[in-house]
């Protein structure tokens, strides 16, 4: 045999395992899409709105403490903070964690809040770094801020659940928007199973609303199209894929965003990691580890319902930054835990969700962008006919769409967010237009993300915020 | 979710994993293969015509049902207007609207419900009634649960702590009528479960209510009874406070020590000074803490946290520290 009939055959070997690999990968997708949409259809609007305000009064829910990291957040803490204070829960807490900012965040809380430095000490026993102060607010209001030397949203958080009191805490985002009744939907899941360890809620996408007051008050998709695919991209992430994950109790990830979670059961697994930067997922992993170890009966839910409400990157090389950092994120988890996959001991987890998230989440991008290299040397060399490459390439554009168009279909069947038919034909137009171009660029982003996660980079990069505003 | 619920989401999956199969092997079938020799081209043009196909039927559907619900929701949201103009001239003003109403009710029961639900949330008294009447009449499910409160209290006795809640609400207005019957019934249970959810709904309802089966399940064998009985004790006036809840001080479960504490707060039990001073030096923070904010409220505890502060005792030092800065700044009620 021939170099050349070697290579060829090699060619043609990778060609078809490609091909499978996609055809893997879209019809995993689709039965991911399918059964989130009837286990979503099924849980849709489970309490009437006179059940929540019967809810709203009960004292008989648990306390939740708020934990809010706050890094050089000048722009956004008070609208933010007033937000989070005013959620309608009868029993919460706000705390604030200043991560070591360089900038007035600080100041800002203790003018606008009447902080006082309060004698309250931590009660927790996770390692973070010092803690400067803790203050509370003279005013009749919950609020504690944390502040301490900088240390990462990890540290931050693991500070705040070492000061929190709430059986429950939630972790959020400080620049992030929960709905009024945020709290009270995503607590439900403890509520009616107290194995329920973990819970999250749905992220949208902020860029196009109108706020005002720290509170959405118009819903619209965004008008820009870098952030209009990112709202198409978080819909059919939290709406297909977690909802059916979380049906299988099979949930990698809770959103760093809005996760709330039983204090003890974070606090024996020994609080967020530090060292990595996906340390939601970590967490979420490690929790599933810990309980899978010492075969207790646990849950970990996501809740589609409860949102919280999102700024996303406008700009390609903020969204890079991001889009690089998760997939790190992601490296970073699937190494520590590499030892439960494929290990029946773990059920569902080892055996479907960490081996999917490794073959098509970790080194997906990869393969993808393998596929992009050899369809073009295919086509230089003559190897693929271009018709062959064409339909291929819309195969698997139709695929996206279709992808897509179902977790905007399944919107629009359950949560209704959307109110005018122009935001659902905008969102539409994305579902198609992402598949060119931006997909692309998305899999070339994750791609460096995936070598920089294996060779050990670390650090955020910066996230630049503009503050609340009109769109 | 139900074990059933999970094994139909399954099965509609299956079904429609099953239909898309099948829609791309006809295609396949009887148009693909018959134009492209290669099988694997084929398939793919199958896939990309039965994926553009649900791209037009999803794409359809879903314009069209955006387009009937604006209709919809313009038409309701004009029908509520002058239904609930109705009901508040015939409930409020006492003029007989039921005529009226019965037409709503042809042209859109569930508008009619919907105000009905929303002003029977708001109102109190003979208003109330009359709007429950009027629901009765024209055969909505009223939302009191009056005749089947056994039935209510036995589900949400039985069921998690989401159903309690809501039925603890929900049964608020009968919790007289419950106190005299269901609620001693359901202390004197065996199972905990039941136990539990009538102690919580003492708690709930906030109301003085004479259940002195409450002393009973002090002593119960599980700490989550015994906490929640602590926590119902000030609402169902069995007395001998100092005596159960000095006792509950001493328990071998920190949430009940914790429990105890809040009720010595609450009730302001004096005699129990020294004992909360003692548990000052409780393990379990949120125990000691509930203790430091119980002597706070004593008419003698500033002057006795002072000299825990001062003392060498760094632990209950720091919480009885805590305490005094939220009782001077008036902050005890937000701990």
């Amino acid at each position: 045999m021939s170099a050349f009939e070697v290579w060829g055959r090699v060619f043609d070997l990778t060609v078809t395992w490609i091909a499978y690999y996609v055809a893997t990968i879209n019809i995993l997708y689709m039965f991911l899409t399918v059964l989130g949409f009837f286990a979503l259809w099924r849980d849709r609007g489970v309490l009437s709105r006179t059940q929540q305000d019967a809810l709203l009064r009960s004292p008989l829910l648990p306390p939740v403490a708020v934990l809010a990291p706050a890094f050089n957040e000048a722009a956004t803490c008070r609208e933010s903070v007033r937000a989070m204070l005013a959620l309608h829960y009868p029993n919460h807490e706000v705390i604030v964690i200043n991560d070591g900012s360089k900038d007035e965040t600080l100041q800002i809380l203790i003018d606008e809040f009447k902080l006082y430095r309060s004698g309250r000490t931590p009660d927790g026993t996770l390692p973070t770094k010092p803690v400067r102060a803790i203050y509370e607010s003279r005013d009749p209001i919950r609020l504690v801020v944390i502040d301490k030397e900088n240390g990462g949203k990890a540290d931050s958080l693991n500070a705040g659940i070492n000061v929190a009191r709430a059986p429950v805490v939630c972790a959020v985002d400080s620049d992030s928007l929960l709905e009024e009744r945020a709290l009270l939907f995503v607590i439900q899941p403890f509520l009616e199973d107290d194995s329920t360890i973990a819970a999250g809620g749905m992220i949208r996408v902020v860029n196009g609303c109108t706020v005002d007051g720290g509170r959405v008050t118009e819903v619209h998709a965004p008008r820009t199209l870098l952030p209009l695919f990112q709202a198409v991209e978080y819909l059919r992430a939290f709406l297909g894929g977690r909802v059916a994950f979380s049906f299988l109790n099979s949930l990698l990830i809770i959103s760093g965003a809005f996760g709330v979670f039983r204090r003890d059961a974070v606090i024996e697994a020994g609080g967020w990691l530090t060292s990595t930067v996906g340390e939601d997922m970590e967490l979420v992993v490690r929790l599933h580890r810990r309980w899978r170890d010492a075969r207790r009966r646990y849950r970990v839910v996501f809740v589609a319902e409860p949102v919280c409400w999102t700024e996303v990157p406008e700009s390609l090389r903020i969204l890079q930054r991001q889009r690089n950092r998760w997939q790190r994120g992601t490296v970073d988890s699937m190494s520590l835990h590499r030892g439960m996959i494929l290990r029946p001991r773990y059920g569902a987890i080892g055996l479907f969700a960490l081996p999917y998230f490794l073959i098509f989440e970790m080194l997906g991008p990869a393969v993808e962008l393998i596929g992009y290299a050899v369809t073009i040397f295919g086509l230089a060399t003559g190897l693929i006919s271009p018709n062959v490459a064409l339909l291929f390439a819309v195969v698997s554009i139709l695929f996206g769409i279709v992808l897509s168009l179902s977790a905007v279909v399944l919107e629009e069947l359950t949560r209704r967010r959307y109110p005018s038919p122009a935001d659902l034909a905008r969102l539409f137009l994305a579902a198609v237009l992402e598949n060119l171009g931006f997909r692309q660029l998305h899999t070339w982003w994750r791609t460096r993300g995936l070598i920089d996660g294996l060779r050990g980079k670390q650090g955020w990069g910066a996230m630049e915020r503009r503050g609340w505003r009109a769109p | 979710m139900k074990e059933g619920g999970r094994l139909t989401i399954w099965l509609s999956t299956l079904f429609v994993i099953i239909g898309w199969s099948a829609a791309i092997g006809a295609v396949h079938l009887f148009f693909a293969r018959t134009r492209i020799p290669d099988a694997g081209l084929a398939l793919a043009l199958s896939v990309a015509i039965v994926q553009a196909v649900c791209i037009v039927v999803m794409l359809t559907a879903l314009m069209a049902k955006k387009a009937v619900r604006a209709r919809r929701e313009a038409r309701s949201a004009e029908l509520r207007l002058r239904i609930a103009g109705n009901l508040a001239s015939d409930v409020v003003a006492g003029r007989d609207r039921v005529r009226a109403l019965r037409g709503y009710l042809a042209a859109s029961r569930r508008d009619v419900e919907r105000e009905i639900a929303a002003m029977a949330a708001t109102l109190r008294g003979s208003s109330r009634e009359r709007i429950l009447e009027l629901g009765r009449e024209f055969g909505i499910t009223s939302p009191e649960p009056e005749g089947r409160l056994e039935e209510v209290f036995a589900k949400a006795a039985g069921g998690n702590l989401l159903e309690r809640a809501v039925a603890a609400e929900e049964l608020e207005p009968h919790a007289q009528r419950l106190a005299e019957v269901q609620i001693p019934r359901a202390l004197r249970s065996d199972d905990s479960s039941r136990v539990l959810a009538a102690l919580e709904m003492l708690h709930a309802w906030k109301r003085s209510l004479p259940v002195p089966e409450v002393a009973m399940v002090l002593r119960h064998g599980d700490p989550r009874v015994r906490a929640a009985a602590l926590r119902a004790l000030p609402y169902s006036a069995p007395g001998g406070y100092e005596t159960n809840v000095g006792h509950a001080l001493r328990d071998s479960d920190p949430e009940v020590r914790r429990a105890a504490a809040e009720t010595a707060r609450k009730l302001r039990l004096e005699a129990l000074l020294d004992g909360l001073v003692e548990n000052l030096n409780d393990r379990d923070r949120s125990a000691a803490l509930a203790a430091a904010f119980a002597v706070a409220v004593m008419p003698e505890g500033m002057g006795r946290l002072e000299r825990v502060v001062a003392s060498d005792d760094r632990f209950a030092a720091a919480v009885a520290f805590e305490a005094l800065e939220k009782a001077t700044i008036g902050r005890l009620h937000f701990s």
